[in-house]
């Protein structure tokens, strides 16, 4: 089987990196974080608040309940130890093709409970 | 719509064998190719999601593509299956993954092994299954438009209205043997 070659890119500096994005077919927002301190809990929230936000209204009404899931896991996480790279998770909004909110943990450790 | 492990969410046992049967599923669809876990799927404290989302992801071993399949709360009346590539960077590389999201049931388990074979043994680039997932998605509306299939893509009204007009124009191009072969798969 053919295998494509790996793309590299270049190191981070910082420990702990990530992003919270909203994505659809006509939307891209995201909130990323990179930084030397594990993001907490409420910082999590807090971004996930921020990217709700920041985009249409009408895209953070029908992706309401994504946004709600991903702060479960948030809470649920900072309960549990937070959780470590990489961690992908996609909460899909039900009744679209494409409309979603996705949490990456790229590097480092994210949601501890302070 | 008959389901398969339906109640996967409600204990752990049968959410492990749910994992399980992923893990043996994926290991039959992709013989002699060497693949592992890739995400984590756990907490701090060792504890597991226990969400489903994933409920098994897989990177091949020195490749860039992945696979990641979000197995959702059984509750469509309909075929509940989604699809798309997305890019992951991690912190030396960037990860192709084709992400699925899926109630799962006989059909989307078909639907799921015909996109993962395109997309690890036919080695098909993301452009390439995203042009697949868009006919897949056209032919499960198509059907939906027919209205005598008892399996169809949950799709709100007015989205639904949006759906109709859209796909009228793209079924007159419907034709050649990948929609042909998507087709009978979704046949009832």
């Amino acid at each position: 089987m053919p295998i494509k070659k790996l793309k590299t890119s270049s190191n981070e500096e910082f420990k702990h990196r990530g992003r919270i994005q909203a994505q659809g077919e006509k939307l891209d927002e995201s909130e990323a974080w990179s930084q030397n301190e594990p993001p907490t809990k409420n910082e999590g929230i807090e971004m996930a608040e921020k990217l709700k936000n920041k985009i249409p209204a009408v895209q953070a009404t029908i992706r309401e309940g994504a946004f709600d899931a991903l702060k479960r896991f948030i809470i649920q996480a900072a309960k549990n130890g937070g959780v470590s790279a990489f961690v992908s998770k996609s909460f899909d909004v039900k009744g679209t093709e494409h409309e979603r909110v996705d949490l990456e943990v790229r590097k480092g450790i994210a949601f501890i409970d302070v | 719509m008959k389901f398969i492990f339906e109640d996967f969410l409600k204990d752990e046992k049968t959410y492990f064998e749910c994992v399980e049967y992923w893990k043996q599923l994926f290991e039959k669809i992709l013989p002699n190719i060497e693949f592992e876990k890739y995400f984590n799927t756990t907490f701090g404290n060792g504890k597991d999601f226990f969400d489903g989302n994933p409920i098994y992801n897989l990177r091949i071993k020195n490749s860039d593509k992945a696979v990641f399949v979000v197995q959702e709360k059984p509750e469509s009346e309909n075929v509940y299956f989604k699809s798309w590539v997305d890019e992951f960077e991690a912190e030396n590389e960037t990860i192709e993954k084709l992400v699925i999201v899926l109630e799962l049931s006989e059909k989307t388990e078909s639907l799921t092994k015909n996109l993962v074979r395109n997309w690890i043994i036919n080695n098909c680039s993301s452009s390439e299954i995203e042009n697949e997932i868009k006919s897949l998605n056209t032919c499960i509306t198509n059907k939906l438009n027919k209205k005598k299939f008892s399996e169809m893509f949950i799709i709100e009204k007015n989205t639904k209205e949006q759906l109709n007009i859209s796909v009228s124009e793209k079924n007159k191009k419907l034709q050649g043997k990948n929609n042909i072969e998507l087709q009978e798969l979704l046949a009832v």
